[in-house]
């Protein structure tokens, strides 16, 4: 029987996000592999022929005009005969792909398995584009309302900002936030691609509305692009990057309903948190999964951010990402009004959150979203943002603990991971 | 296993299907499958760039199997919701087997639900699927309908959406007969006829002003 063996990222990279991006899913994952071969150059294909598999993350199959795309991904690259599937898990696709090749290491299946994450959305306007991702809801109930993901998002917001006493304004901060510090990652990013400069609150505020408390400027944006995660055994992690290798410390993956409105008297949460909660204002799924995360990792999940020293999470919204702060036992002993406020997620608080700009500023083309989130993180915590960015602007200095979270749905499957320098 | 086997759903044979209730609503749209569109190239960077355009539709079918009364309810012009015979729980939109683990996927009876519910989440959207964009701007609500434990999502008419109110009592307007196609779409929300509106807020007011050019533009829409 094979042994469990510690989980390592041994190197990742991007395309740049835009909208279109104009190319095909083969050459966007060559180029990644590519870019893998000039940064990690111990690294080759063949030690995935050899002792691994591959984790495909592509969330839907209407974008790619194409049932199975990464089988033509999977022999452009030269790999018949390697072990291969696809996740798709909503948003959390990249999130849940990055999970199967941990499992997949941890369980000793596999030493070296690259997570290929890709999706093309402009292949279809941007209305229908909007429509494919909204029938993710549930569409013998929500869909026919011609509402869309941002619609259903704006509902939830609006229960947070009930409950927290949360302003939009609070939210606009969080936005120009990552927008920022997008500017100073650079031309891999939407927001540096398209709009190309800093935007401030009132930006924000004064963007068309889309769905009340949510603004154009709080949502992020429909994007194409690919990403790829290395993740491997402890042995390859310090044959490929001796330097730049970070462990995956902790893992959690949980589930929440498909329909917003089931959340209030689920028998599941009722027994594990009582009753009442998650409602429709909080993560319920990210709470657990970042339980489970922090447990393994030796994190407590009260106030845990100051044992974390940055953090990459999917603000699809702002508000979202005001909601992931609240499930992530951040706002345990501070409102998350004033955890805003204060500025503990900026770039010069506590714990510095999106410093690659997120999905708001870098971009959300589904499938390759958590895996940029992972990469993010990754390059903070293994000193590499001054070899990947354009400016040094948004360099958490000498990062240790880094978390990652990817989302989908409303809430409906959350991943969170802790990554440790080692 | 056998007293197992009747606690199952059933699955009917083909032939004994009598659809004599099927109506025919519409022609329907016909199928094409792929319908080459268009061809064009340009140039950016020095390379050369080839983009083709490609139709492709689908009629779907929606076979509703054990939810069927749920949509035949709507047909009538009633709520459908189930209540579970083991633990009680009653939830709309209905769930044909209990989520209570506890209750081993018991299936659940149909009850008729009150037209009426109080509002617990909204939304004023200012954008929507195209299907919608002539609507807006308009109110997203979570209502609670009657004693279920779950809430439905549905647009609540309203003539200012900015005094939406959470836990405001709302009632189910179902449309007329001839016009109900057995889905969610045969109904709204209202408010109940004895709510009115508490005073202007700083709230009601910034959702106003964000509502003004949101109806500009759908002025302009044809
Ligand atoms: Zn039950």
């Amino acid at each position: 029987m094979p042994e469990q063996q510690r989980v390592f990222i041994a190197g990742g990279t991007t395309t740049p996000f835009d909208y279109p991006l104009n190319l095909q899913i083969e050459e966007m994952t060559a180029n990644c592999i590519k870019q893998l071969y000039h940064d990690v150059p111990e690294f080759h294909l063949r030690d995935v022929r050899d002792h691994g598999m591959v984790v495909y993350s592509h969330f839907s199959v209407h974008f790619s005009h194409q049932l199975t795309a990464y089988w033509i991904l999977h022999d452009h690259l030269g790999l018949v005969g390697v072990p291969h599937f696809r996740i798709d898990n909503g948003g959390n696709t990249g999130g849940s792909a990055l999970y199967a090749a941990y499992a997949l290491v941890r369980a000793g299946l596999a030493d070296v398995v690259p997570v290929i994450g890709y999706e093309l959305m402009g292949s279809v306007s941007q209305s229908k584009g909007s429509e494919f991702i909204a029938i993710a809801s549930d569409t013998r109930y929500e869909a026919m309302l011609g509402a869309n993901y941002t619609n259903y998002y704006a509902g939830l917001a609006r229960v947070f900002m009930e409950k927290h006493n949360v302003t939009e304004e609070e939210f606009a901060e969080i936005a120009v936030k990552n927008k920022n510090n997008a500017m100073a990652t650079g031309e891999k990013t939407q927001h540096f691609r398209k709009v190309g400069k800093k935007l401030t609150v009132d930006d924000i505020m004064n963007s068309r509305l889309i769905a009340y408390p949510l603004k154009k400027f709080d949502c992020c944006f429909m994007s194409e692009g690919a990403a790829v995660v290395l993740v491997t055994n402890e042995k390859f992690a310090k044959q490929y990057s001796p330097d730049h290798s970070v462990e995956i410390a902790g893992a959690g993956l949980s589930s929440c309903t498909i329909r917003a409105g089931d959340r209030y008297n689920f028998p599941g949460w009722t027994q594990r948190y009582g009753k009442g909660y998650p409602g429709l204002g909080e993560f319920g799924a990210c709470r657990h999964a970042a339980e489970i995360a922090y447990k393994m990792a030796d994190i407590p999940w009260k106030d845990s951010y100051k044992h974390l020293d940055v953090a990459e999470v999917h603000d699809a919204f702002s508000s979202s990402e005001a909601q992931i702060y609240n499930a992530l036992g951040w706002c345990e002993s501070i409102p998350v009004k004033d955890f805003i406020n204060d500025k503990l997620p900026m770039m010069e608080g506590e714990i510095p959150t999106n410093p690659g700009g997120g999905l708001i500023g870098y971009g959300h083309p589904v499938g390759a979203t958590g895996l940029m989130s992972t990469i993010e993180c990754y390059y903070q915590l293994t000193g590499l943002i001054p070899r990947e960015h354009r400016s040094t602007e948004n360099e958490v200095k000498d990062a240790e603990v880094g978390l990652i979270n990817s989302h989908a749905g409303t809430g409906t499957s959350i991943s969170n991971f802790v990554l440790r320098r080692i | 296993m056998n007293n197992m086997k009747k606690d199952l759903h059933p699955t009917p044979f083909n032939k004994e299907f009598r659809w004599n209730a099927w109506k025919e609503i519409q022609p329907l749209v016909p199928e094409q499958g792929w319908v080459w569109q268009n061809v064009r190239s340009g140039e950016a960077g020095g390379k050369i760039w080839v983009e083709q355009q490609i139709y492709y539709d689908m009629l779907y079918t929606f076979r509703l199997g054990a939810l069927s009364p749920y949509s035949k309810g709507l047909l009538d012009g009633k709520l459908l919701g189930t209540k579970c015979p083991k633990c009680g729980d009653i939830t709309f939109p209905p769930r044909v087997n209990c989520w209570n683990l506890d209750c081993d996927l018991e299936i659940t009876n149909w009850v008729e639900m009150p037209k009426k519910g109080i509002l617990h989440a909204w939304t004023i959207c200012g954008f929507s699927a195209k299907s919608a964009l002539k609507k807006l701007p308009f109110v997203l609500a979570y209502v609670l309908i009657g004693e279920s434990k779950t809430a439905i999502a549905n647009i609540l008419h309203i003539s200012e959406p900015w005094h939406t109110e959470t836990n405001m009592p709302v009632v189910v307007k179902i449309v007329p007969v001839e016009d109900r196609v057995g889905n969610l779409i045969d109904f709204w929300f209202e408010p109940d006829p004895s709510w009115k509106p508490g005073p202007m807020t700083s709230e009601k007011e910034r959702i106003k002003e964000l509502c003004d050019p949101v109806y500009k533009w759908v002025a302009t829409l044809r």
